[in-house]
């Protein structure tokens, strides 16, 4: 799973310590971290990546799983990381230190309008537990709920007419039937888990 | 935590979009809370329909708008369809000429009331990335799609499967998005202090697209009510011996303006005459109708169709 971790890279010693422990954690749960901090914003995605995606038109955001945020000392560009990232249906979880108060806006929108949105104020006791919990809901839950990727596939018309067969009278297209399919494969599949818990950040 | 303060953006409507009424504006607003987060957004009904029906008095209207809030609001976005969107865009940077503040169209191809529907996604996510633009300070006209801002006086229409639906030599690429927005400053045109605003353009002009069937008795008679001549010449590599002629004759007195890449200098003799070839053609024809409107005759209007106004000159 990719995830985008963001700060104030001005910081004091005391927070980058802070983020470095968060990237962690992400890095720890098996996830591919990048993060605008120490120029590595655009590590995971290949030349050939950045390419395409730029002659795509699509933003970098629409291509991770998840957004972490540390908002302890106030980052001008959260705001719109966050408006952007519930666009694309990205699960985002808002870090500040206990005893902080988050900004009243993004209070109102996680409890008001989106379920995607996670605000918590957090302790050196609870940082990993917090963390590790978002990475859990990132992968099972809303995280990966927007099929956006454009994909070709040629049936014979023997399928085409099993599959109108089998989704006739339900409220399933032929195209939810087989990501369900592929949805129940990747469940059943323990090597693939196991694959995945140690090499999620490899490119395939 | 001390909460910082956030910049009003104006969001001007310039399109119909099905099921808006101007009176429910923050009800559509309220549709897309995300953006909230990133401004105080004051929406504002300028035109509400298609954008093919977009003319000069809309350009008047909303430079207007724009110009009476220029100290209230941090910028501006203008949501408007994607028919005569270069020829508005172009209009206003002559318009509002030496901005301080950004004013950053954007749209989609497909623009709908639910904010909900994922063919919807494209103008959600534009605008988000065009009002984070607008808080920018950029000043300039921009065009914002998919993941780049672009000059939009110099930028032309991109055909393909893309999000990025306009195009612009490299120069006039003002930003990218990768996680965030990047601006490249040494690319933004300066301004100075003050905005000059031009609050109208001269429209007595005659746009001639070049083909085998024009009425050149037709033209004559247009002619004598037009204050200048403009002629996109598309693909064609010399003009027509009647169409010189006739303007020779008929519109010897006033400036013609032909639009051309492919056309030589060297073929137009007649003093009105000017070959534009560094320009897009939205940018010439609205530069043009600008340039007939400061009144001072064929030579100053040559003259002011050969200077970069407002960063409209393509360098490369």
């Amino acid at each position: 799973m990719r995830i985008y971790f963001t700060a104030d890279n001005n910081a004091e010693e005391r927070l980058q310590k802070r983020f470095t422990q968060i990237i962690d954690i992400l890095n720890s749960e098996g996830s591919l971290v990048m993060s605008n901090l120490a120029q590595k914003n655009i590590a995971g995605f290949t030349s050939q990546d950045m390419e395409k995606i730029g002659q795509t038109g699509e933003v970098l955001i629409e291509r991770v799983d998840a957004l972490v945020i540390e908002g302890t000392k106030n980052l001008i560009e959260s705001g719109y990381l966050i408006a952007l990232a519930l666009a694309h249906k990205k699960p985002i979880l808002y870090l500040i230190e206990k005893g902080k108060v988050a900004d009243r806006n993004l209070i109102y929108l996680q409890k008001g309008v989106s379920s995607l949105l996670r605000l918590k104020n957090y302790s050196d006791n609870d940082l990993e537990k917090i963390v590790t919990e978002f990475v859990e809901f990132a992968e099972r839950g809303a995280g990966k709920e927007l099929p956006n990727i454009k994909f070709t596939l040629r049936i014979t018309s023997r399928i085409e007419r099993y599959l109108r067969w089998r989704t006739h009278n339900t409220k399933l297209t032929k195209a939810d039937y087989l990501r369900n399919l592929l949805e129940d494969l990747i469940d059943k599949d323990e090597e693939y888990k196991k694959f995945i818990r140690h090499h999620d950040d490899l490119e395939f | 935590m001390a909460q910082p303060a956030r910049k009003k953006i104006c969001l001007l409507i310039c399109n119909s979009i099905p099921g808006l009424q101007p009176d429910k504006l923050k009800d559509w607003l309220a549709q897309m809370p995300e953006l909230g987060i990133i401004a105080d957004i004051e929406p504002i009904f300028v035109f509400g329909k298609n954008a093919a029906d977009v003319n000069h008095d809309t350009w008047s209207k909303l430079a207007d708008i724009i110009f009476k809030r220029l100290e209230s609001c941090a910028g501006f976005v203008v949501l408007h369809g994607l028919d005569n969107l270069l020829f508005t865009t172009s209009a206003l940077s002559f318009m509002l000429q030496s901005l301080s503040k950004p004013v950053i169209f954007t749209g989609s191809q497909n623009i709908s009331n639910n904010s909900n529907d994922s063919k919807n996604l494209g103008i959600k996510a534009n605008l988000i990335n065009a009002i984070q633009v607008a808080t920018s300070g950029v000043g300039e006209v921009g065009l914002m799609f998919g993941n780049r801002l672009l000059r939009a006086n110099q930028a032309t229409r991109a055909y393909g499967e893309s999000l990025n639906l306009f195009t612009a030599p490299e120069n006039a690429v003002l930003g990218r998005i990768d996680f965030s927005i990047r601006i490249f400053e040494r690319l933004v045109y300066p301004h100075s202090d003050k905005v000059k605003f031009f609050r109208q353009l001269n429209k007595k002009i005659e746009v001639i697209n070049l083909s085998a069937v024009i009425d050149f008795d037709c033209l004559k008679k247009k002619l004598s009510g037009r204050d200048g001549v403009i002629i996109n010449t598309g693909d064609y590599q010399g003009l027509p011996e009647d169409l010189v002629y006739t303007l020779s004759h008929s519109a010897k007195n006033m400036p013609v303006i032909i639009w051309s890449k492919e056309i030589r200098p060297s073929v137009l003799s007649p003093k009105n005459f000017l070959i534009i070839n560094n320009m897009t053609w939205h940018a010439t024809l609205v530069k043009f109708m600008w340039a007939l409107s400061q009144g001072k005759g064929v030579a100053k209007v040559k003259e002011l169709m050969a200077q970069s106004i407002s960063g409209e000159i393509i360098s490369e």
